[in-house]
């Protein structure tokens, strides 16, 4: 115990290891034959492994294909989710359109109602005034602005 | 221009990356390939695994072999390609799971905690005592870090000095102690408990 207070940290763990090591002797001896023993492999198995490194080395082009065939998964995948996003973006501008609203001018559905009367047939003591109404209608047509006259009517 | 390595470990076997042609490193690779098999094998605790490890260590180094400047053993640089290759592999796994979730990956294997030395040949009695008792000593290490693991194999398996050790892993050779002495410990603390 007082040899070990002066030792430092370096010499404890020098210590340590040597003690470990007299504890577990006959282990860490018969480690290397262990080893050894487990990985004993017939010499085809290492010409094996040699033909394959060199069939490597002289096809680097093999790897780089068999990476892509790895990654052919992650890039179905982006595909089907760039799709889904586009789908999902095109859905969400669809829907943000307006409808077209078609202009309903007051004037144009007076003076279309104004002409049904007057072409409907009435009373004979009526005729005066159907004949003042459809002068205004005139007046009133060739008061209109161009635009307005080319917009079909209900009648054409 | 090729001239034979000597035995690893024996000599400081350093050669510059110009002389690395590709019939050197074919002997490169005949004389350290049962080695980096073996390593690997005692790292990730699977056969099929090993094997591909050890073909991707040995494609990487001659990718690389001219960043090699003979600044320390052929052998070391080669296992410190392993020992990355182990790593790497081990955070690819835990990722798998995610990958997996998302059906992006096959689902390679369960984890090391789970799995069991397979057979490697018609299974010698030899050989079946032998992953036995690294499964014993691999159920101790368990809890341990891929670089601890590494650590403590390196120096009882392949008898690899201290400092080389802390040279393959580039990391200080204290700091090399400190994680075997916690390896030892714990091995120890097993045993003992077995014993009891």
């Amino acid at each position: 115990m007082e040899i070990i207070r002066h030792l430092g940290n370096e010499e404890l763990t020098d210590f340590t290891i040597e003690s470990d090591q007299r504890a577990l002797r006959s282990t860490l001896e018969a480690l290397p034959d262990w080893a050894q023993a487990s990985t004993e492999r017939p010499e085809e198995f290492w010409q094996k492994q040699r033909s394959m490194i060199w069939s490597r080395i002289s096809a680097p082009e093999s790897g780089s294909s068999t990476r892509s065939v790895r990654r052919s998964p992650v890039l179905a995948w982006s595909t089907v989710a760039a799709l889904v996003l586009l789908a999902g973006l095109m859905l969400d501008r669809a829907s943000v359109v307006p409808p077209h609203q078609a202009q309903v001018d007051p004037d144009h559905e007076l003076l279309v109602a104004v002409e049904r009367a007057v072409h409907n047939d009435g009373p004979a003591a009526l005729d005066p005034a159907a004949l003042l109404a459809e002068e205004m209608v005139q007046d009133i047509a060739a008061a209109r602005p161009p635009i307005r006259k080319k917009e079909p009517t209900h009648e054409n | 221009m090729d001239t034979v390595l000597t035995t690893a470990l024996s000599s400081p076997a350093t050669e510059k990356a110009e002389e690395i042609s590709a019939d050197r490193f074919d002997e490169i690779m005949r004389q350290h390939q049962r080695r980096v098999y073996r390593v690997i094998f005692l790292l990730v605790r699977d056969a099929d695994t090993a094997d591909t490890l050890t073909q991707e260590c040995f494609l990487r180094a001659y990718q690389k072999r001219a960043s090699f400047r003979g600044e320390c053993r052929i052998e070391t640089w080669i296992l410190r390609i392993a020992v990355n290759l182990v790593r790497d592999h081990g955070k690819s796994r835990r990722t798998s799971f995610w990958k997996r979730l998302v059906g992006l990956d096959n689902g390679e294997a369960d984890g090391a905690e789970s799995r069991q030395f397979p057979a490697p040949d018609p299974s010698a009695e030899r050989a079946l005592l032998a992953r036995e008792e690294l499964q014993a000593v691999w159920k101790a290490l368990s809890s341990f870090s891929p670089q601890q693991r590494a650590i403590f194999f390196l120096r009882y398996e392949q008898e690899m000095p201290l400092a080389q050790i802390a040279e393959l892993l580039q990391v200080k050779i204290g700091s090399v102690k400190t994680q075997l002495a916690r390896a030892t410990g714990k091995l120890r603390e097993m045993k003992e408990k077995q014993w009891k």
